[in-house]
């Protein structure tokens, strides 16, 4: 029996009267990448967004169901403290958005804002995120640099480090290799079957090549509604209709 | 060829309007530089008054702008800047905000004379203030007010979606996206905006005649009249004596010179802020 991060029950979304994501259930694995799949505009964000409450901050936003996730429970119920659980379950962008501060504060931001003051504490953290994204020795030396200096690359692993010194369960990463040349995509590809070993990764692309590159579950999304949910393995033993038109 | 013949007609009617638009400039300044640098003596900005003016310095009168710029300050600063977050970052309702952000335009076009006007009726008069130091910055932190909010609006509107919502994404609440991010990146915007008022009251005479009172001296209580450069230029420039008019061009100088600083200030303020904010 697979041990199920994230569990997504009867999911509707609307964005004032448009209907985003209809009737969605869909169970992650623990410690596994699960890569979200589909057209432009199916809704693919608004599912990685959901999962986090990213989406509270859009105001027409309104949802129905269940999002519940492992050691924290119904993240929509009230007694959820949502900045807690944005901490646990942690988000990166597609383009990458450092905050024009230096390398060293854009890592330490998060450590910070959640209050800790430690400021050796703060320092092992902010080396350990930076080590396990590959940019401590790239940056050791210029961590008073500001984090804008860098390349599209490192900026996106920074992004991903600033989220890892929170030691977050979860990673909801939304095309984060979409700005990124091939080479600095291979990198944060790598990157990501790392991390797998200790977080459950949700992945959003619109490439199959990479979704079967990197990720173990294949989902796929098509006018909000989820068409296909399969080991990824399985997809190229046996590809449906709708995946043989990426393949 | 015709269109060769537009070209240098266009060229030339614009190289004349540009000299009239620039012209009374030069001419305003060269004038009370010429003049002012003739009359402009160590005395002027070192000593106070004797003999109603007519002897000694204007130190009253350059101490007493700034002490009456730096109080209008201390009001206008915080509220500005809080006005600004709310109508940014807190007001949900669009239309409220066009209603609001209206007002506040409005209110940067009142003529200076009204702000005056309601500075002695209000704080003067009802209050009972009297025409002091804390009337005149009270009734300047209210003409300062629209430029400084506007533009702190306006920078922390430009904030890019995409940093707060970073912030958010690592679980900052809202007031830390606020201060941590937002009043970071739009500072230097908002300091730009904070000098633009000092420089836009700094040089106002009309709100001051009737709220200010005046002291031959630095005022030793904020209840106590005050004495600034551009009330002090406007008694001298009407008085009889042509020593007085002349000495109003010396002060009318230094004036100028304090306002241009604060606008070249303002302006290297933000360069240097959008270079270095960035560590």
């Amino acid at each position: 029996m697979p041990r199920y991060k994230i569990i997504i029950e009867n999911l509707n979304v609307w964005y004032g009267k448009k209907h985003v994501l209809k009737n969605i259930n869909l169970k992650i694995e623990e410690k596994k990448i699960t890569c979200i799949m589909g057209p432009s505009g199916c809704g693919k964000s608004t599912l990685l967004r959901t999962i986090n409450r990213l989406n509270d901050l859009i105001k027409e936003f309104k949802m129905s169901g269940n999002v519940l996730i492992e050691g924290i429970g119904n993240i929509y119920s009230d007694d959820i403290d949502v900045y807690e659980l944005r901490r646990r379950v942690a988000y990166i962008y597609q383009k990458p958005n450092p905050f024009p501060m230096s390398i060293f504060d854009n890592v330490a931001f998060g450590l910070r804002i959640h209050g800790i003051k430690d400021k050796k504490f703060i320092r092992e953290k902010v080396r350990e995120a930076l080590e396990k994204v590959g940019l401590w020795d790239e940056v050791k030396d210029r961590l008073e640099v500001s984090a804008l200096k860098l390349s599209g690359g490192q900026q996106q692993r920074l992004c991903i480090a600033r989220a890892l010194a929170l030691d977050p369960e979860v990673l909801l990463m939304d095309e984060p290799t979409a700005f990124l040349d091939p080479i600095a995509t291979e990198k944060i590809e790598k990157l990501i079957i790392e991390l797998s070993k200790e977080k459950t990764i949700v992945l959003v692309s619109h490439e199959i090549h990479q979704a079967l590159r990197v990720s173990d579950y294949i989902a796929f999304l098509y006018l909000g509604e989820l068409v296909e949910y399969t080991k990824t393995k399985e997809i190229l033993r046996d590809p449906t209709e709708i995946l043989k038109y990426f393949l | 060829m015709n269109r060769v013949i537009h070209d240098r007609i266009a060229k030339i009617i614009l190289i004349v309007v540009t000299v009239i638009t620039l012209s009374p400039f030069i001419a305003i300044i060269s004038d009370i530089m010429f003049k002012g640098i003739l009359h402009i003596n160590i005395e002027l900005i070192t000593e106070y008054p004797r003999k109603l003016g007519l002897e000694g310095g204007a130190l009253n009168a350059i101490v007493g702008s700034i002490l009456m710029i730096a109080l209008a300050c201390v009001f206008a600063m915080p509220i500005s800047i809080g006005g600004a977050i709310y109508l940014s970052e807190y007001l949900e309702s669009e239309k409220l905000r066009n209603i609001l952000e209206f007002m506040v335009d409005a209110l940067a076009g009142v003529p200076s004379i009204v702000f005056g006007a309601f500075g002695y009726i209000f704080f003067a008069y009802f209050l009972r203030l009297g025409a002091c130091w804390l009337t005149a910055s009270l009734t300047l932190a209210l003409m300062m007010l629209p430029i400084m909010l506007r533009t702190a609006e306006e920078a922390l509107r430009f904030v890019p979606i995409e940093l707060k919502e970073a912030a958010y994404s690592l679980g900052a609440s809202k007031w830390q996206v606020i201060s941590n991010v937002s009043l970071n990146i739009a500072a230097p915007a908002i300091i730009s905006g904070i000098l633009l008022g000092i420089a836009r009251v700094f040089g106002e005479t009309a709100p001051l005649l009737l709220t200010t009172g005046y002291n031959f001296f630095s005022p030793s209580s904020f209840l106590e009249g005050i004495a600034t450069m551009t009330v002090t230029i406007f008694m001298w420039v009407e008085s009889p004596f042509p020593e007085l008019v002349n000495r109003a061009y010396a002060l009318g100088f230094i004036l100028l010179i304090i306002v241009i600083g604060i606008d070249v200030l303002a302006n290297l303020l933000s360069r240097y802020f959008a270079r270095h904010m960035v560590k």
